[in-house]
């Protein structure tokens, strides 16, 4: 165990990202627990890109920024209020006074970072493999749904279900009944041309509420957490849909898992 | 002209929240509030603003020019899918920005089996080695000069373990590495090169 002086020394090394893995555990743990680290944290920081800010700009090739703009379907925005983060973030509020540790608590508290290696290990579990860990490190949406996904998966009632897909890959599907909540981890999807998106859907006897859309890459391999509410004994589906989604199916679903 | 005035805090606040200087601050934040309630038109001009400014950053750190422009196509898709969370009371928008370059450029050079076989000298030249102060805008050369000031104010081995740090990637026991120097010193010598950094520099939340 570092003594706390040891763990205040390193918020050079940890504005600059220079910390080796051992180290960062510890000093985002530290971070936690004093005011006066994240405050000099958010001060180092700010430093240092003003560093970042000193070199030398590139012009990025013409095709890159169509190439961004061509991906934004596949890259679902964040709603704007987090749940399962803000609640976490909340409960451990009690010493931002200073603006400058108002400022680090917004920023200290919003990476998931022990959620994300859980729900890693978790698809590694899954899946079998690093096809969607390697994903998951780079896609910061994932990082943000990973805390959500731990949660189902950690839930006293979590439960899994697998099925083959037409093609040869597999969909399974996490979730939990009090959490009112599910994920749903493909792999072997085939990738869609740009005018269309995967649809999620929770169906039941009602009909089908949509969940949310995802693209996959390359890869065929990718993960979502449902928008909106499960009710217990959901049917969850996806369907082929034009970008930007549908209100209802228009299409013969590609994946049905039943949660009972 | 950047050469601070100690005292004059609201100068300061200025500077470190509108660090890009051709761009108002407040014109940035305003792009990236739109960004995260889905606004494309306003991401569309957000990457005109900052996408050379991440590339560069990048491409000094990763040097292959193809593998930075893969990591700036993830960094604008995280802005994109992130962008709803942020919040200018939290810090400017190219501050918010910068941050994430920079960590997602060091992930990918850690990531990377080509970052065992970097040329330490990389790391550790001068921040002015590859530096054309004739062709950049007036802006950035004045961003230029006040970090090379500031960096001036630095001993030696400060100097080289932030260089070596924020510009070439290398995590802290590299750097002990390369320096030959044990690794708490090279921890406590970033650290007061910061603070220093930090107060040559004016920042202050």
């Amino acid at each position: 165990m570092t003594s706390d002086k040891e763990l205040g020394n390193l918020s050079g090394s940890y504005a600059l990202n220079g910390l080796d893995a051992a180290d960062l555990a510890e000093f985002e743990a530290h971070l936690g627990q004093s005011p006066a680290t994240r405050d000099e944290v958010t001060e180092l920081t700010d430093t240092a890109v003003l560093l970042g800010l000193a070199t030398r700009p590139v012009q990025p090739s013409a095709g890159l920024k169509a190439s961004i703009m061509d991906q934004l379907d596949a890259h679902p925005q964040l709603p704007v209020a987090s749940t399962v983060a803000a609640s976490s973030a909340a409960a451990s509020s009690a010493a931002f006074e200073s603006p400058a540790g108002r400022k680090a608590q917004a920023r200290w508290f919003t990476r998931p970072v022990t959620a994300l290696a859980a729900v890693a290990a978790a698809i590694a579990l899954f899946v079998g493999g690093g096809v969607v860990t390697t994903s998951l490190a780079q896609n910061s949406f994932a990082q943000q749904q990973a805390d959500q996904l731990a949660a189902i998966n950690s839930a006293d009632d979590a439960q899994r279900a697998s099925v083959d897909l037409a093609d040869g890959g597999t969909a399974t599907l996490v979730w939990s009944n009090t959490l009112l909540s599910s994920a749903l981890i493909v792999d072997g999807l085939a990738p869609l041309p740009a005018d269309r998106t995967y649809e999620l859907w929770y169906i039941n006897d009602a009909g089908a509420r949509p969940a949310g859309t995802f693209g996959v890459a390359g890869s065929g391999s990718t993960w979502r957490v449902l928008d909106g509410t499960m009710k217990a004994g959901d049917t969850v589906g996806v369907t082929v849909e034009t970008r930007g989604g549908s209100d209802a199916p228009t299409t013969d679903p590609v994946v049905v898992i039943a949660s009972a | 002209m950047l050469e601070l005035v100690p005292g004059d805090s609201d100068m300061r606040d200025a500077d470190v929240s509108d660090p890009a200087g051709e761009t108002p601050a407040s014109r940035l934040q305003e792009l990236l509030a739109r960004v995260g309630r889905g606004d494309r038109q306003a991401f569309s001009a957000l990457y005109d603003e900052m996408a050379p400014r991440v590339l560069g950053l990048v491409t000094r750190l990763l040097r292959d020019p193809a593998q930075s422009e893969e990591v700036t196509q993830e960094i604008f898709l995280e802005i994109w899918q992130t962008s709803s969370r942020f919040d200018p009371n939290k810090g400017g928008a190219s501050t918010w920005i910068l941050t994430m370059t920079h960590r997602r450029a060091v992930d990918r050079v850690r990531a990377s089996q080509a970052s065992r076989d970097r040329d330490v000298k990389v790391g550790i030249r001068d921040l002015d080695a590859d530096y054309d102060h004739v062709a950049e805008s007036v802006e950035v050369r004045i961003e230029h000069e006040r970090v090379e000031k500031a960096m001036a104010r630095l001993t030696d081995m400060q100097r080289q373990a932030i260089t070596l740090s924020y510009y070439g990637g290398y995590s802290n026991s590299e750097v002990a590495e390369i320096l030959s120097v044990p690794i708490g010193t090279i921890k406590t010598r970033i650290r007061d090169g910061m603070i220093r950094l930090r107060d040559e520099m004016g920042v202050a939340s």
